[in-house]
């Protein structure tokens, strides 16, 4: 097993997620081409005060929301 | 000029054709012709027809019918409809129990008298540019039907370029309704981020997932924004004095000499050509990149633990490479993506509308399935949103429009208007403008 599977195993299993063999040279495919655009946004250096965009609001219905 | 989903309607209602007539017609040519193209996921024949008599007995107790009476329609199989069991182009999802009511978009359009008719093929769980799946085939391009559609609503372009349907939804995360529209010759819009409700559309990334239409002019997009979004068809929007800019740096990369020449004659049109150079779009395009494989990875981790086998493998790849990001990065996406909106708004603080190519070129073909980025070879499924994905991050409103002059081979090249948030209209009124100067529209017919 290389050096990246055993990375991607012990990432995996913080998920809870086990790796099938068949599945591992896409997955450390896939978490190169992630780990480029990683680092493309760590290089932009942002104000402290540049929240994240996540959406989220207090608003209340009595059926619920579906979740 | 009118659109055909406004003569369809005006025929029907006025009882110059029948719904009947219309929908018969409709699934007789999906029955005979899409095979080859494999556009096609489900026919909705008995209740398409049972539509079909519902309209015509109105038309003939005079009862009032709607905008888009009679209108066939299709949508991207991940919509609810009714009775059926939502897939999103999957395996997994197959055996789900059936959707108890329709999505609040088809719900609209049918409250409008538009007709739903057939589900439509994409990308499975809509990640991708190519419509190939590994459960339903690859939709083929009906312009070279040895190219791709594009994707991930490669379904709802293709029937709508081959002149079965006048009107489809598709969805679009990162450029799945632009992509597909691009290479299919058609129109294509992806509205303002929140303008539509997404209550029963399968999601994929949530925070940049976002639906719309697809139809053959921009007559059409405009009376089926007007429906969808639960808003009266505002009047065209005044063009004068519009500023018009088209977007360089990122976007000026690798464009096939025709897209370029039109680019450039689109942007002449309004005045004097103007750029304007929005920074950092690569990592607004990285940004995207980031929170979709996040997000889709982890929506999907309860099946890959227990069903992995089921996914496309290309997708479950991409969906496990997704769920196994840390947080950090993903937060940091978030976060450039409230920096990127700013940069947004001081473009549209001088320009009311900026252009920009939707692909590199015309569509990549099946067999070789690559295009040419810094002169290489690189995946079509995993890059045709070059120019798509930095705006979607944004969310601003974006109308796909098809050049006039094709391109190599003579197969349609596709552009990008962008406008501010909530100015669809000015998006209608400059690609009518454009049409009718005869920059916009292709006019080829398969």
């Amino acid at each position: 097993m290389t050096a990246p599977e055993n990375e991607l195993r012990l990432l995996a299993r913080q998920v809870g997620l086990t790796l099938p063999d068949y599945a591992l040279p896409g997955v450390a495919a896939n978490t190169e081409l992630l780990r480029h655009y990683m680092a493309l946004i760590e290089g932009l250096p942002l104000p402290d005060d540049c929240e994240p965009a996540s959406e989220y609001s207090p608003e209340y219905s009595p059926e619920g929301h579906g979740a | 000029m009118n659109g055909l989903l406004g003569n369809i309607a005006r025929e029907t209602a006025s009882g110059q054709r029948s719904a009947r007539e219309t929908i018969e017609s409709t699934l007789r040519t999906l029955q005979e012709h899409d095979a080859p193209l494999r556009s096609v996921t489900r026919l909705l024949e008995d209740r398409a027809l049972a539509a079909a008599d519902a309209t015509d007995r109105a038309v003939r107790d005079g009862s009032p019918t709607g905008p888009l009476a009679g209108v066939p329609f299709g949508v991207k199989d991940l919509f609810d409809v009714k009775g059926l069991p939502t897939t999103a182009g999957s395996a997994v999802l197959r055996d789900a129990p059936p959707a108890a009511r329709d999505a609040t978009v088809i719900e609209r359009l049918c409250k409008a008298g538009a007709i739903p008719v057939a589900t439509l093929n994409m990308d499975e769980f809509a990640y991708g540019f190519a419509t190939d799946n590994a459960h339903y085939g690859v939709t083929r391009n009906p312009r070279d039907t040895t190219r791709l559609a594009g994707g991930s609503s490669g379904g709802s372009a293709a029937t709508v370029a081959a002149g079965f349907l006048p009107l489809t939804l598709g969805s679009d995360t990162n450029g799945s309704i632009r992509v597909p529209a691009s290479l299919c010759g058609i129109w294509g819009l992806r509205p303002t981020q929140g303008a539509l409700p997404l209550t029963g559309v399968y999601p994929f990334s949530a925070s940049l997932d976002m639906i719309g239409p697809f139809a053959d002019g921009p007559e059409d997009l405009r009376l089926a924004f007007s429906v969808l979004s639960g808003t009266k068809e505002e009047p065209p929007a005044s063009l004068k004095g519009l500023r018009v800019a088209r977007l360089d740096g990122w976007f000026r990369q690798d464009l096939d000499p025709a897209l370029e020449a039109g680019l450039e004659a689109l942007a002449a049109f309004f005045g004097p050509p103007k750029t304007y150079t929005l920074p950092e779009a690569d990592r607004a395009r990285a940004a995207a990149f980031v929170i979709t494989a996040a997000e889709g990875g982890n929506l999907h981790l309860p099946r890959l633990k227990t069903q992995p086998e089921l996914y496309d493998p290309a997708t479950r790849d991409r969906l496990m490479a997704g769920a196994l990001l840390p947080a950090s990065p993903v937060i940091q996406a978030h976060r450039l993506r409230r920096w990127f909106r700013s940069r947004m708004h001081e473009a549209f603080a001088q320009t009311d509308i900026l252009i920009a190519p939707a692909t590199t070129g015309v569509a990549p073909r099946i067999d070789e399935p690559t295009i040419m980025l810094g002169g290489k070879p690189v995946s079509a499924r995993a890059n045709l949103g070059l120019f798509t994905q930095p705006l979607t991050l944004a969310g601003m409103p974006v109308l796909s429009a098809p050049l006039r002059t094709p391109g190599p081979h003579g197969l349609p090249l596709g552009v990008q208007l962008i406008a501010r948030p909530g100015a669809e209209s000015l998006l209608f009124a400059a690609a009518i403008a454009l049409r009718d100067a005869g920059l916009l529209g292709f006019t080829a017919r398969t």
